[in-house]
């Protein structure tokens, strides 16, 4: 029972890299700059801000670049772009003499859509504000916006929607996308760790047949640990500023010193993170690797001995899980938020990770039965997986829900930032993916048939797989480039890209041993697995 | 011709399985099985329609979610509205978050009674009824097929007693059927 990759398989993997290489390289050109705008309570002025704590590397040329453009483009639009003091002047085309003074806030004026705390130090932050009229036209004809009270919401519109803008020099969300995707992934291999340990530890039978993919999924370890790695090499060169505890200024008594920050920092340290972070990455890898050496000596000497092994080894590794699980997400996720803090993030983010493995696994499995191979395999198996799928998505609602009723609820002002960020900025998105990944596997999932079909199965997986993959996306953007965020050509090239990488080293890893475990005790339960 | 009915005993689910299958492959109708607990399988082998309580299940469901929401929108929006953390309650949609615990727990609380009430009453088994069962034993350790003589026309009932005790029963009894 061999399984060897296809030629087919290997191409479509290729291309999903190259296609997502490309699609993502073209996503890095067309970054652009965080820029704040802010209308006026009475609509008549759009306060345009780039705030330097952000950002801080586009010059003031940059600044200047964009002030032009804008005014180009809104001309293209025909709409006027002036400063408050040439209110009244109808100086038809004049747009580009116009240059209005920079006006130097504090950055604190930004508190909406910092964190909460302001404590991004006291750089001047550039500021620009503008008034706008229709141009009416020499024939007399009016533009498209026929009122004056539509003309600064479609400016804002064009800013927000990145149509005009800076270059981003320090590709914030360039790397915002690889620890999103690089968590993702890492999260499916080690989910799947998880439940290989789960599996022994409970002495499970009817997954014997399975257990093969499983263990092909858990040895893409490696792969997530090392983007998730580089991502944080480059926070600690300071090549990004994904998490601010890294900043060490802010430790130290000055115009940046952030209180909380220093409190933290006994735990939240560079140093203390790095062996933390070694420590997860080396004891799963370790664990992966000895239950992958086991399971080949069952396969070659037989008796039980291996697996009793397993067994007690799976439930060391359910100890080492429960704590790391918990903590790796406060330390590469929840830091992030570094002045935020849940005490349910952990198992919220260890039930996204359970859920994203047990759909690849289900796939994994689907795709390998409708190649002929694992015969073994019948429905009460699918039907199985169908039912973790189904049983976690709640988990997962449960546990997203708990956490957000509870900090809404109570209203804190340390704590409900979080969702004021992710409600004001991510409204559609942030309750979106809720319901995808609750309402939908819940209503069709729910009956027997439905878990047996493979067809629904198969769509139902592939949009809770995306919708994890958006949850892990809310978990980041809104703490790195905040209000700034766009899913185009680099989210979607990166995704596109690690899943071929995975998915390739997941066959090659089925390629590497035999599907069905030849002397697991269970085997035979396996099989005739059947309700 | 009265109403027969053959009750055979068993003392192993899985004896019990395999009879089942070996009498119904030969066309006899297995009217029912009494065991102390669920048996995986046998409904598809005798078969035994699929059960209708998931929907009463969904329906008592709805109903005590539709229950609480009207309940606490007059208790709380429009009798009473109080100001809880911050949050007053002038509006259902925007305080939905902080009501669905209320809901969901009404919303179980109505599905599992209802089940239970509508079991009980569907299988004749609420308290102070007389048993049913044909065996006080099949409450305990021990499983009785029931076959009826009148169901299987084809066969005589001696016929079928020889059958059914090829299938490692332990006692078999024939008995006149009383009412229904």
């Amino acid at each position: 029972m061999e399984f060897k990759i296809s030629s087919r398989a290997k191409k479509v993997t290729f291309t999903l890299m190259i296609v997502g290489l490309l699609a993502m390289i073209w996503g890095i050109f067309t970054e652009q700059s965080y820029i704040h705008t802010k209308l006026s309570e009475d609509g008549t002025q759009l306060t345009l801000s780039y705030p330097t704590h952000n950002n801080g590397e586009n010059t003031d040329e940059e600044w200047e670049q964009f002030k032009a453009d804008l005014i180009i483009a809104a001309e293209a639009c025909h709409i006027q772009i002036m400063e408050p003091g040439a209110h009244g002047h109808d100086n038809h085309g004049a747009g580009h003499e116009v240059h209005a003074e920079d006006a130097h806030t504090d950055s604190h004026a930004d508190e909406t859509h910092g964190d909460g705390h302001g404590g991004h130090g006291h750089r001047a932050e550039p500021t620009w504000s503008i008034s706008a009229h229709v141009i009416h036209t020499k024939e007399g004809m009016e533009a498209w916006h026929h009122h004056e009270d539509e003309v600064l919401p479609a400016v804002k519109a064009m800013v927000d929607s990145h149509k005009v803008g800076m270059p981003d020099h320090q590709h914030n969300r360039f790397w915002s996308n690889l620890l999103i995707n690089g968590f993702f992934f890492f999260g499916i291999a080690l989910g799947a760790l998880f439940y290989l340990a789960l599996h022994y530890a409970t002495e499970s039978g009817w997954g014997a047949v399975i257990l093969r993919v499983f263990e092909a999924v858990m040895l893409v370890l490696p792969f997530g640990a090392i983007v998730l790695i580089v991502v944080f090499l480059a926070g600690t060169l300071d090549w990004n500023h994904i998490y601010m505890w890294m900043d060490e200024s802010k430790l130290t008594m000055g115009e940046d010193f952030d209180k909380l920050l220093y409190k933290k920092s006994g735990y939240l340290n560079q140093g203390f993170f790095w062996i933390r972070t070694l420590i997860y990455i080396g004891v799963f890898w370790i664990f992966a690797l000895l239950f992958r050496k086991w399971s080949k000596k069952e396969d070659n000497e037989g008796g039980v001995k291996w697996h009793f092994l397993q067994y007690r080894r799976g439930a060391l590794f359910l100890v080492f899980f429960a704590v790391f699980s918990s903590m790796l997400a406060w330390d590469w996720i929840m830091s992030i938020d570094a002045h935020w803090f849940s005490t349910l993030f952990g198992w919220y983010v260890f039930s996204g990770i359970w859920i994203s493995a047990m759909v690849m696994i289900l796939m994994t499995t689907l795709y390998l039965k409708s190649r002929g191979h694992l015969p073994q395999i019948n429905q009460s198996h699918i039907h199985d997986l169908g039912k973790w799928i189904f049983a976690i998505s709640f988990l997962w609602s449960y546990l997203w829900f708990s956490q957000f009723m509870l900090i809404w609820y109570s209203n804190i002002g340390e704590e409900v930032t979080y969702f004021q960020q992710r409600i004001l900025d991510y409204k559609f998105l942030f309750f979106g993916t809720f319901a995808i990944n609750f309402i939908l596997p819940m209503v069709l999932l729910m009956s027997r048939d439905a878990k047996r079909t493979w067809s629904i199965l198969l769509i139902i997986s592939s949009i809770v797989f995306v919708g994890h993959w958006m949850d892990v996306y809310l978990m980041v953007m809104p703490g790195t480039i905040m209000n700034n965020y766009q899913i185009g050509m680099l989210e979607f090239g990166m995704f596109i890209m690690f899943l071929g990488i995975f998915v390739h080293f997941l066959l090659r890893n089925l390629s590497k041993a035999p599907l069905i475990k030849k002397n697991h005790p269970m085997l035979d339960e396996s099989i005739h697995h059947d309700f | 011709m009265a109403d027969k009915v053959i009750y055979a005993m068993y003392d192993d689910d899985d004896v019990l399985k395999d009879g089942a299958k070996m009498l119904v492959g030969k066309g006899v109708h297995v009217a029912d099985v009494y065991s102390p607990f669920p048996i995986h399988g046998i409904d598809p082998i005798i078969g035994v329609k699929h059960t209708r309580l998931g929907i009463n299940a969904f329906l008592y469901g709805l109903t005590g979610t539709t229950l609480a929401i009207t309940a606490i929108n007059y208790f709380m929006i429009q009798d009473w509205p109080m100001n809880i953390g911050g949050k007053p309650s002038f509006s259902m949609l925007e305080n939905l978050p902080s009501f669905i615990p209320i809901i969901f727990e009404f919303t179980v609380l109505c599905a599992a009674h209802g089940m239970a009430i509508t079991y009980l009453l569907r299988n004749k088994t609420l308290p102070g009824m007389p048993a049913r069962n044909p065996d006080p034993r099949t409450t305990d350790d021990k499983f009785v097929m029931e076959v009826r003589v009148n169901e299987n026309s084809q066969f005589s009932g001696d016929e079928l007693q020889a059958m059914i005790k090829e299938t490692g029963i332990i006692e078999i009894e024939e008995r006149e059927l009383q009412g229904s």
